[in-house]
């Protein structure tokens, strides 16, 4: 595996140089003043958040590579479908006024994914085997409310039922930043498997209601730059636990309490990347630090079994870590991208009362999309796209005793068809998995 | 391995094309591979449409003959100037850079039709096989200058044509200039942007010596 990690490194840095060749500025390149901007085909509301989002300013000289910035910006907002500029003659000679033409997504839209996953060894999950058929679906409804604001709302299921209530207001402070809230409600069970650092025992939370809030705000400080600060709280009633790659035939522990986590962070963010769900081209860079704190509660094993005997306590983590991330996207043909990303974070982190320990975490990933449409536009499907991915994951926690790892590794390749249109977004796949993870 | 697998069907399945009546003609002049592209790109409604924009339209050409290993390219960059209401072109062919200023779409399509690419590393057809010219035009938005310099930092790993007449040798120093060709293809592809329209054809050069 260590070889792996090595020669995927090496590959990931040897593909990264290439993706990064020097982009040279354009001396010649035309620059045009622009009096006015007019959003075309769009509500006022969604006029203004186009606007503000632009970050383009009437009365101010721009060049052809701002103006492309400007573009991506406008078809990276969610309910953007597509978006185009055209130039025309302003007041005055050398004057210039910007038209935007913005096509909306439907306000309804649905979501719905169906996965095949097959591990390497057994894993328990909801069900206890070599592979689990997982599928979720949403529905819900996005428009514009006030000034610059979007609200949406949806139910879906992802092996529970839930509801979601959020709200984005765009061109705060005047700055073409965002706040963005959102809620989540879950009243039946589900089984959640929390990150490796909030719970390095690799377990199978089974859940009741659960509910997650989270909050974000984006400030652009340059035409590709911004600052994020987002805060997530999930939390949810224990009322089982089982290890995920226990003997199946061990019953599960009774969990009594809440378990919970608590997550902020505070990002810088480079962004040149089309589309905000299914990119072609463009790089994504972020770096940032956070706070994580997350509680599990005690459990209680049951019957007579190979598995623990012992209660397992309640347990606190909280780490203060640094995280750096990079997506490229290049396309190698009209309909072929290729990706590169690789994320880490490295941490300290304190459990209970132990002493602070560092943790570390590294997600590599190459990824292949085929566009499986013809280059001449289909105006009912926007993308439908053949994905290929190859993702290898390492975590190191801090050493605690067993049930606990302290390190757990994950290889996964996966392929599947993705569909988009001004109302859908519908995925279908198959992966696989192998998993590797060690003691102290 | 798998990438390349995934390349290669993706580029087997790209086999569309818009539906255009015209093709181009390939014809040896001064003994240069000379190859004149049909104007009906520029009438194609896409691609009419984003001229109109006031904001720079790129056109990359590709040349490519496989059984000679080699692939040229060259660009065209088109604005439409509201103002004067004329196109204002930059042609980058063959290391050279040519500026003209043309007073209407129709002057621009006359001029097209004057153009006479020039493949300027086609060997000289010396067997009695005939070799396929693959030609493509894709059209990007906005101006594709700032990778010009980084083709031509890439372009050293393009290897020196090899003779019409000659079949690509098997093994030897031939299977490490392949895997240099996929590299150096696959690096030079790689810089494109992402085409709002691609035209695609596949011509016979015609035989040099029978003329």
């Amino acid at each position: 595996m260590k070889h792996l990690v090595c020669r995927l490194a090496a590959s990931g840095l040897a593909f990264w140089l290439v993706a990064s060749a020097p982009a040279v500025s354009a001396a010649e390149e035309a620059t045009f003043y622009l009096e006015t901007i007019e959003v075309d085909n769009a509500s006022p509301a969604i006029g203004a958040i186009v606007l503000s989002q632009s970050l383009l300013k009437e009365g101010s000289r721009y060049s052809e590579t701002e103006l492309r910035d400007a573009l991506s910006r406008v078809r990276r907002l969610p309910f953007v479908r597509d978006a185009e500029f055209a130039l025309h003659k302003g007041s005055s000679r050398g004057a210039y006024r910007l038209g935007i033409s913005v096509e909306r997504m439907s306000p309804f839209f649905v979501q719905g994914s169906s996965n095949l996953s097959l591990f390497g060894e057994t894993v328990r999950l909801r069900e206890t085997g070599q592979s689990l058929f997982d599928n979720s679906a949403a529905v819900g409804l996005r428009d514009s409310v006030g000034g610059q604001g979007m609200l949406f709302a949806g139910i879906g299921t992802t092996g529970s039922a839930y509801g979601e209530l959020g709200y984005t207001q765009y061109g705060l402070f005047g700055t073409g930043g965002y706040a963005a809230a959102d809620l989540q409600y879950s009243a039946s069970g589900n089984v959640l498997v929390l990150p490796f650092l909030a719970d390095p025992s690799l377990s199978g939370w089974e859940v009741g209601e659960s509910f997650a809030a989270r909050l974000a705000v984006g400030i652009p400080i340059r035409r590709n730059d911004s600052i994020r600060a987002r805060y997530a709280h999930i939390q949810a009633d224990a009322r089982a636990v089982a290890p995920l790659f226990g003997q199946p035939d061990t019953p599960a522990a009774n969990a009594s309490g809440r378990l919970s986590i608590d997550q902020a962070d505070l990002d810088w963010l480079y962004d040149t990347t089309d589309d905000a769900l299914l990119p072609t081209e463009g790089l994504f860079l972020s770096a940032g630090a956070g706070l994580l704190k997350a509680n599990t509660p005690e459990s209680f094993p049951v019957g007579v079994g190979p598995g623990p005997s012992l209660p397992s306590p309640a347990q606190t983590t909280n780490t203060a870590f640094l995280s750096l991330a990079a997506s490229r996207y290049l396309p190698v043909t009209d309909r072929q991208t290729v990706l590169a990303s690789l994320q880490s974070y490295a941490g300290r982190t304190r459990v209970d009362e132990r002493p602070r320990e560092t943790t570390l975490g590294l997600v590599g990933g190459l990824g292949h999309s085929l566009s499986l449409l013809s280059s001449s536009r289909n105006r009912d499907i926007d993308d439908l796209r053949l994905e290929t991915f190859l993702e290898y994951s390492y975590d190191r926690g801090p050493p605690l005793p067993p049930p606990a790892f302290t390190r757990f590794e994950r290889l996964r390749v996966g392929t599947g068809v993705v569909l988009r249109n001004r109302w859908a977004l519908l995925r279908v796949g198959v992966s696989y998995t192998v998993f590797d993870r060690g003691r102290r | 391995v798998i990438l390349a697998v995934l390349l290669l069907v993706g580029e087997l399945s790209d086999g569309t094309q818009p539906g255009l009546q015209a093709s181009p003609r390939a014809n040896w002049e001064e003994a240069k591979l000379r190859v004149r592209i049909p104007s009906q790109v520029l009438l194609d409604a896409e691609v009419r449409r984003v001229l109109q924009s006031g904001l720079t339209v790129t056109f990359l050409f590709e040349f490519a003959i496989p059984r000679a290993r080699l692939e040229e390219h060259a660009r065209l960059e088109v604005r439409y100037e509201p103002w004067d209401e004329t196109y204002l072109v930059s042609l980058l062919s063959e290391g050279e850079r040519r500026s003209e200023t043309l007073a209407s779409f129709e002057a621009f399509v006359r001029w097209w039709e004057t153009l006479r690419w020039t493949v300027s590393s086609a060997p000289p057809l010396v067997s009695a096989g005939r070799a396929e010219l693959k030609i493509t035009v894709s059209v990007v938005p906005f101006s594709a200058t700032e990778e010009r310099d980084a083709r031509h930092w890439f372009a050293q790993s393009i290897e020196e044509p090899r003779d019409l007449g000659s079949p690509p040798a098997a093994g030897g120093p031939g299977a490490q200039s392949t895997r240099d060709d996929m590299l150096g293809a696959l690096i030079t592809t790689a810089i494109k942007r992402r085409a709002l329209r691609t035209f695609r054809w596949t011509v016979i050069i015609p035989d040099q010596e029978r003329r």
